[in-house]
């Protein structure tokens, strides 16, 4: 069986609204409830932050953002102010809703770019993060 | 995507972030296998280690947490189960199934040994 471009599967996906039931699960278990994350726990978001902790304080990226899980929460912990970036617009809309109410301190900002070509000048951040986005 | 994290990530910077792929030196099979049971993207040919390195990052350090992978997948399956009313009701007969059918064949691929989860740190040097 011929799986769809994982692009496409993930603007199919990102379109589809969730339902409170979805999010429930999600809460139970992640211990979050974001909408469509994939696999990365609180526990290990704080463990980003752990191994991002020496950059701390600066530019955060994430690549592949989805709904800004996990890099909100890492930006949030950290003191950062956050780029995410993914392709699907619906994923973006969701991100900036989502970290609306949350946001503490910081900026966030969402882009639409492909990780591989990404719009930002070299150098340009202290530190980059990524949740099942290989590519 | 790991090179142009690279790139825009100043000096002494540091990259981190979870990956699912495949062990090391798998038959072209198994590959094909672990391609078809993973999940959208995120099967990565390749050691994620050299590829961060092949990126340009150093201090490339990688943990494996597939064990917390098979914890969260399992979860997710009995969640799905223990809601399952609500949640064919809410996400309708197809979207149901078909997400039921990502995670077992999900689990199916990680009890295969076929799917690894790892954190892999690094720094731009």
């Amino acid at each position: 069986m011929t799986k769809p471009e994982p692009v496409d599967r993930f603007r199919e996906r990102y379109a589809q609204r969730r339902g409170e039931v979805a999010r429930r699960v999600e809460r139970v278990v992640l211990g979050h409830e974001v909408g469509l994350n994939g696999f990365t726990t609180v526990e290990q978001a704080d463990t980003l932050c752990d191994a991002l902790s020496p950059a701390a304080g600066g530019r955060l990226l994430e690549v592949g953002c989805g709904h800004g899980w996990p890099g909100f929460h890492v930006a949030q912990r950290l003191a950062c102010d956050l780029v995410g970036c993914d392709i699907p617009l619906d994923a973006l809309r969701d991100a900036r809703a989502n970290i609306g109410a949350r946001r503490r301190r910081g900026h966030a900002w969402f882009v639409a770019a492909d990780g591989r070509a990404l719009p930002f000048a070299s150098g340009y951040f202290d530190a980059a993060v990524h949740a099942d986005t290989f590519c | 995507m790991l090179r142009e994290s690279h790139r825009v990530v100043k000096k002494g910077g540091c990259l981190a972030g979870f990956v699912i792929h495949t062990p090391a030196d798998l038959t072209a099979t198994a590959e094909r296998r672990a391609s078809e049971l993973g999940p959208d993207a995120v099967v990565a040919a390749g050691g994620p280690e050299d590829l961060t390195r092949e990126a340009g990052f150093s201090n490339v350090v990688r943990t494996d947490v597939t064990h917390q992978f098979t914890a969260i997948v399992e979860a997710m399956l009995r969640a799905a189960s223990r809601w399952e009313a609500e949640l064919r009701a809410e996400q309708g007969e197809d979207e149901y199934v078909a997400g039921c059918e990502r995670a077992e064949a999900m689990l199916t691929g990680i009890r295969e040994g076929l799917l690894l989860r790892s954190l892999v740190t690094a720094i731009k040097g």
